[in-house]
């Protein structure tokens, strides 16, 4: 017996109301303001190519730990999500943990750039930002926090320059690419992406979108969308829903050549588990990675499975290595509330306890 | 932005409501008179139709992905309404549903289109698809889906293979390359086509089995008592065992086939679609992709060879100025950071305050979920929240 017990009339009332709340909604559409993302005033140091490399302004009362910590983020997608607004910035509660904040933004790259490969990013671009931050502070080795994609990038620049590397975060980081439950490891299996590369130069943003959409089409492309006529009744939950919209499709183009390498050897190949993974020249050999690690994960990580990046904790050389799980996913550990209560401040005491 | 609103907020409000209680009382209407059911989901598209005419730039395109779910959603709420006779007849309104369903996946299964407004929810990861790519298409999506291989029997592998054999024919003469490259352009974008179809063919699967659990979850959700008193909670639950379907299917064999083949035969059509770009760039002394790619990747190089140049260079001037420092007997200092270099007691002048407050903002640490190892491995501690 199928227990359904909604009257006719009833589903009039409810297309009603839903209509009606369209009505209103739509007006608080057009009175939106633009929507400012990356709320944290600060100031571009360094620039190369396409490349910005920013340090975020200290609040006046914190005292600074002496080494300073740079963010490096995805290609995919852009950096602002650290900072999204006010009251949700992972860069606020890293600042307000005492920590001096730069941050890596990749910028936009067009058709020029196709031949950046992941040696250029990693070994050039990232390099000079670390010895930038390195330079202005005197400092031999600084801290790096490494986000998605960019805490692979990390893993690798760490464990081909230790020496320059005081301390490592990596948050919601793949680092096993090939875990039963990765979906998009699972996908890209029998794509030929040299002929995706040497088609298509770059690979579009829109590829991109379209690729993390599809890994819950019906709730991202769909019931969001109705759950958004809820939103629109309220002007700050519409502005909310409005800046994180944005960021969803805000998905710069990938460099041709780098997205070559990082599908074949992350996700096709798996090399940073099973070995043979060359970053230009250099070997990159995880068990070189022996400076203290704190690994951060999203228990309900659709993206970036728990298990992908607790496989960190075989791999590394150190000691001292620490994990901390976050109840949430793979946007939330950025900006819900409990990711701001408890994921900075576990960075900056643990980045704290281990500054000489 | 908010000067620029189109709206009087009390005429909008107004209007729009009347324009609902219109359609909402003649939907009543004819439910009290067995007449035709009033099409909801065409009502709100005559709305928006209205409605967008007056709004920003740029917002009626934001709006599209909600009116579209509440095309759907209206869709399924008039599916409902037209089956269920009252309170009773709901179960049967349910009932007729799925087997609609069924019959839309079935259809879709085929290639048809004939179920394509019936199941539009679970066409969105083809439709984003296409909207997705259609900017790097060679060629537009309607002569595209007219060259949809036939997919029924009996005359469907008649016709494919008297157009495999066409597309096989040599080409002679002055312009056999070029009819090759032509021929070659229609084989894959027939190729592509059949990807896409088999693609098509595989979510339907997907969503007549969507359908069974969804029945199975139903059902068992009346063997425990626990009635469904809403179209939205209704709604919600089909998302949600769509979800758990479409997921399983993804990880199977069988989609990381079909994704690939969709991917791939796309790529080589559009490889074949730049080939024939260059041949006409060429023609017209333009430079090609090919040519701009070659300049793209010897400026890449040659920037990589500068890059590692300054590098030695900054090494070789660091390591005289350190022999200089050495031979005059001046004090010891070490390089840091990539540039000149500096006194070890640098290092810590980055601390902005003498004392440092102990109970500064965000400094508390929810310690749960946290797993250390330090050098002792018997520390290890592991718990979740």
């Amino acid at each position: 017996m199928i227990p359904i017990q909604i009257r006719p009339d009833q589903v009039m009332d409810e297309i009603t109301t839903f209509q009606n709340k369209l009505g209103v909604g739509m007006q608080n559409l057009a009175d939106a303001q633009d929507i400012p993302t990356g709320v944290t005033p600060k100031e571009a140091v360094y620039r190369e190519d396409k490349l910005t490399l920013y340090r975020f302004q200290p609040p006046a009362a914190v005292v600074q730990n002496p080494v300073p910590v740079l963010i490096v983020y995805a290609l995919v997608n852009r950096p602002y999500m650290t900072d999204l607004q006010e009251n949700r910035s992972t860069v606020k509660g890293l600042l307000d943990a005492g920590l001096d904040v730069y941050l890596i933004d990749w910028g936009y790259p067009d058709r020029a750039d196709r031949f950046l490969t992941l040696d250029d990013y990693i070994n050039g671009y990232l390099d000079r930002c670390v010895d930038e931050v390195r330079r202005r502070h005197g400092v031999d080795k600084i801290n790096i926090l490494g986000i998605c994609q960019g805490g692979t990038f990390s893993l690798c620049y760490s464990a081909i320059h230790p020496d320059k590397v005081a301390n490592l975060i990596t948050m919601v980081t793949p680092v096993d690419f090939q875990t039963p439950d990765n979906v998009l490891s699972h996908w890209v299996k029998h794509v030929d992406v040299d002929t995706l590369v040497d088609t298509m130069g770059n690979v579009p943003g829109e590829l991109l979108n379209w690729t993390f959409l599809t890994l819950k089409p019906y709730q991202l492309m769909g019931q969001k969308y109705l759950d958004m006529v809820e939103v629109l009744q309220d002007k700050d939950k519409l502005d909310n829903f409005l800046r994180m919209e944005k960021w969803i499709f805000d998905s710069p183009d990938q460099a041709g050549e780098a997205y070559r390498q990082f599908i074949k050897d992350f996700y096709q190949q798996n090399k940073l588990m099973n070995g043979g993974l060359h970053i230009g020249e250099h070997e990159v050999d995880l068990s070189q990675v022996t400076m203290p690690v704190l690994n951060i994960f999203a228990e309900q990580d659709h993206l970036v499975p728990p298990d992908a990046s607790r496989a960190l904790g075989e791999k590394v050389g150190t000691k001292d290595y620490t994990e901390l799980s976050f109840p949430g996913g793979h946007i939330g550990i950025y900006v819900s509330g409990k990711a701001q209560k408890m994921v900075p401040p576990a960075i900056g005491e643990w980045v704290e306890q281990r500054t000489k | 932005m908010a000067d620029s609103n189109p709206f009087n907020p009390e005429d909008w409000l107004e209007a729009q409501r009347r324009y609902w209680d219109a359609w909402m009382d003649m939907s009543r209407k004819a439910m009290g008179s067995g007449g035709e059911q009033t099409d909801w989901s065409r009502a709100l598209d005559q709305w928006w139709q209205a409605a967008a005419q007056g709004l920003p730039q740029g917002t009626a395109g934001f709006l599209e992905p909600m009116l579209q779910m509440g095309r759907n959603y209206f869709s399924m709420a008039e599916q409902f309404h037209r089956n269920s006779g009252g309170q009773e007849g709901a179960t049967e309104a349910v009932n007729k549903w799925l087997e609609q369903m069924t019959e839309a996946f079935r259809q879709m299964g085929t290639g048809s289109m004939a179920g394509k407004d019936m199941n539009a929810f679970w066409q969105m990861p083809l439709d984003t698809w296409r909207r997705a790519t259609s900017s790097f298409m060679p060629m537009p999506g309607d002569f595209m889906q007219a060259l949809r291989p036939a997919a029924r029997p009996p005359y469907g592998d008649v016709v494919q293979e008297q157009l495999d054999r066409f597309l096989s024919v040599p080409g002679v003469g002055y312009t056999r390359e070029s009819q090759e490259q032509y021929q070659d352009l229609a084989r894959l974008a027939m190729e592509y086509q059949q990807a896409l179809q088999n693609y098509q063919a595989a979510m339907a699967r997907v969503g007549l089995d969507s359908v069974e659990r969804f029945r199975a979850r139903l059902e068992d959700a009346g063997r425990q008592d626990k009635p469904i008193t809403s179209l939205r909670t209704f709604y919600d639950e089909w998302v949600d065992v769509c979800e758990e379907v479409y997921g399983e299917f993804t990880l199977s064999e069988e989609y990381a086939r079909v994704y690939g083949e969709m991917v791939n035969s796309l790529m080589a059509l559009k490889r074949q679609g730049t080939r024939f770009m260059d041949e006409a760039a060429e023609s017209l002394n333009m430079p090609t992709r090919r040519e701009v790619n070659t300049l793209h990747r010897r400026l890449q190089e040659s920037r990589r060879e500068l890059h590692q140049i300054r590098a030695t260079l900054r090494e070789l001037q660091e390591h005289q100025a350190r022999k200089g420092e050495e031979a005059k007997g001046g004090t010891q200092t070490t390089t840091s950071g990539s540039g000149g270099t500096r006194s070890r007691s640098g290092r810590s002048g980055g601390r902005t305050t003498a004392t440092k407050a102990t109970s500064g903002s965000g400094r508390t640490q929810s310690s749960a979920g946290t797993a250390s190892r330090q050098t002792d491995a018997s520390t290890q501690t592991e718990s979740k929240s």
